[in-house]
């Protein structure tokens, strides 16, 4: 039943992705009014509105408890799980071809080696949807604990480079360092990193999924 | 062969508890689940279907197991629940053909058949609907593929006296027609009087009473009497509100009831039958003062 439930699914998110390629050209247009017209504004512009259009997935689907509506159909919950990924990451891969499309015609400086950097940025998305998407998951586990575990670790992944970084007189040795040099590694390293780190959430986010008490939203 | 297995199904949250619950439907059976508010009928319902996972024990649909990882049992399964979700933005014909999609055996005259008689007009988008509409579009799915169980949870909240009498049809028909279990989870007895065979009292979690419906309306009995004097304690019998000389009682076996009065002398006893409702209300009032009941 998954060809089914993924036809579904693409069906039932088809204007939204309609309407992220359409908000696309009206950038492509925008960008014609401007000077510098480098691929990383294109891609910034779009990265935004393409986390909103996430975000209005999802509580579109949680507004109409889409979740609910799969869990009573025939199919599991593995696969209710991968129909969703696989809409978003089919979602990222136009996106990104648009991206890799824009920087060969409008950037002047963009060359054909530099698709693995924009490859990196899409992981780099992916790796952060991934991660709000195990919050979103733990919410529904019982114990209630395990999710604010897990916002409490998100939020000293977050502060606490910022507390070494503020009181650390020493340059290239914080965490923040390290983030940021995992980003700016050679695109070859980077990809392998960003990949394992992807997988290694996704796979994450399934066992946290299947675990889940209840699929009622 | 039994088109519903349970067995020590138990769930449990903080401060409340479900089960474990046993209990069996062959084919043919309507059973109505009554049980007051909170009593854990959607719970039970929830973890049938599986969109809450139960902390313990076995279900069998149809002969199936249920679990997780084999899910075609729910082919087997027609379900409304307290809210059926579906994508607002399409029609109801559109649900229909995307729901139609999982089901082999859906059958779309059938549907249409349905949805007309329930006068529902499917052209319009789901977002448009009715709470009693929406509860109409459920009925369709849940009936369509005319699947082995019915799992129906209060199907009649929001919907007309009409719809309700063509629901209480369609569920005739699907009984009668002799492939199908019915668990009709309802406040209200008087709705399916005509239509369970069974009822199954649930209260705080747990299965209090389980009896076919004719047993209970043979036995359970209204006792009138007249006696100077207060009497005690009659055997399976519950006081009603009275005033002395004149005495009434409900008993759950009026035999056994009658049989006492008559040893104290009183052989004037007026016995009148008691609807499905009432004795359900009865058992209801009894399960909230804590009392159990023989079956």
């Amino acid at each position: 039943m998954f060809p089914e439930l993924l036809k579904t699914e693409f069906l039932a998110n088809r204007f939204l992705m309609l309407l992220g390629l359409l908000l696309n050209v009206f950038f492509i247009l925008l960008m014609g009014v401007f000077d510098d017209r480098a691929v990383d504004v294109f891609i910034g512009a779009t990265s935004i509105v393409f986390y909103i259009h996430v975000i209005v997935m999802v509580v579109s689907h949680s507004d109409q408890k889409i979740t609910r509506l799969y869990a009573q159909l025939p199919v599991t919950t593995q696969q209710i799980f991968w129909a969703s990924w696989l809409v978003i990451l089919t979602w990222l891969a136009a996106q990104t071809l648009i991206w890799f499309a824009y920087g060969l015609w409008f950037d002047a400086e963009f060359e054909a080696a530099q698709i693995s950097l924009l490859l990196q940025r899409a992981l780099g998305v992916l790796v952060f949807l991934a991660v709000i998407s195990i919050a979103f998951d733990l919410w529904g586990c019982r114990p209630r604990l395990w999710f604010w575990l897990y916002v409490a670790f998100l939020a000293g992944l977050i502060s606490l480079p910022i507390i070494f970084d503020v009181n650390s007189d020493r340059s290239g040795q914080t965490l923040s360092d390290l983030l940021l040099a995992t980003f700016s590694m050679s695109t070859g390293t980077g990809l392998a990193v960003l990949s394992v780190l992807f997988v290694g959430l996704l796979l994450a986010d399934l066992a946290v999924f299947k675990r889940n008490d209840s699929y009622l939203y | 062969m039994a088109y519903l297995e349970i067995n020590g199904l138990a769930k449990h949250y903080t401060g409340y508890a479900l089960g474990p619950v046993n209990l069996q439907l062959d084919c043919g059976c309507a059973a109505a689940l009554i049980g007051a508010n909170g009593a854990g009928k959607s719970t039970l319902f929830r973890c049938l279907v599986g969109s809450v996972r139960r902390d313990g024990g076995t279900v069998s649909v149809a002969g199936q197991q249920t679990d997780e990882q084999h899910v075609l049992w729910r082919q087997q399964l027609g379900y409304i629940g307290d809210f059926t979700p579906f994508f607002n933005d399409w029609t109801g014909h559109k649900n229909l053909r995307i729901r139609s999609q999982f089901y082999p055996a859906w059958q779309s005259h059938k549907a249409e058949s349905i949805a007309e008689r329930l006068q529902l007009d499917l052209n319009k988008k789901v977002k448009t609907y009715s709470t009693g509409q929406r509860t109409k579009l459920s009925i369709v799915c849940a009936l369509a593929h005319s699947p082995a169980l019915l799992l129906f949870d209060e199907p009649s909240n929001g919907l007309d006296p009409v719809a309700r009498q063509t629901l209480l049809e369609l569920l005739f028909e699907e009984i009668e027609a002799g492939e199908t279990a019915l668990l009709y989870a309802t406040h209200h007895v008087s709705e399916v009087e005509g239509l369970a065979d069974r009822l199954i009292f649930l209260n705080n979690g747990t299965v209090t009473l389980d009896a076919i419906k004719d047993d209970l309306t043979e036995k359970w009995r209204h006792l009138s009497f007249r006696s100077e004097q207060a009497i005690g304690s009659i055997p399976y019998a519950t006081p009603q509100k009275s005033e002395l000389p004149y005495q009434q009682v409900i008993s759950e076996d009026y035999e056994a009831s009658a049989a006492f009065l008559q040893q104290q002398g009183i052989h004037d006893i007026e016995i009148s039958r008691l609807s499905a409702e009432q004795i359900a209300v009865e058992i209801l009032r009894n399960n909230a003062n804590g009392a159990n009941h023989v079956s």
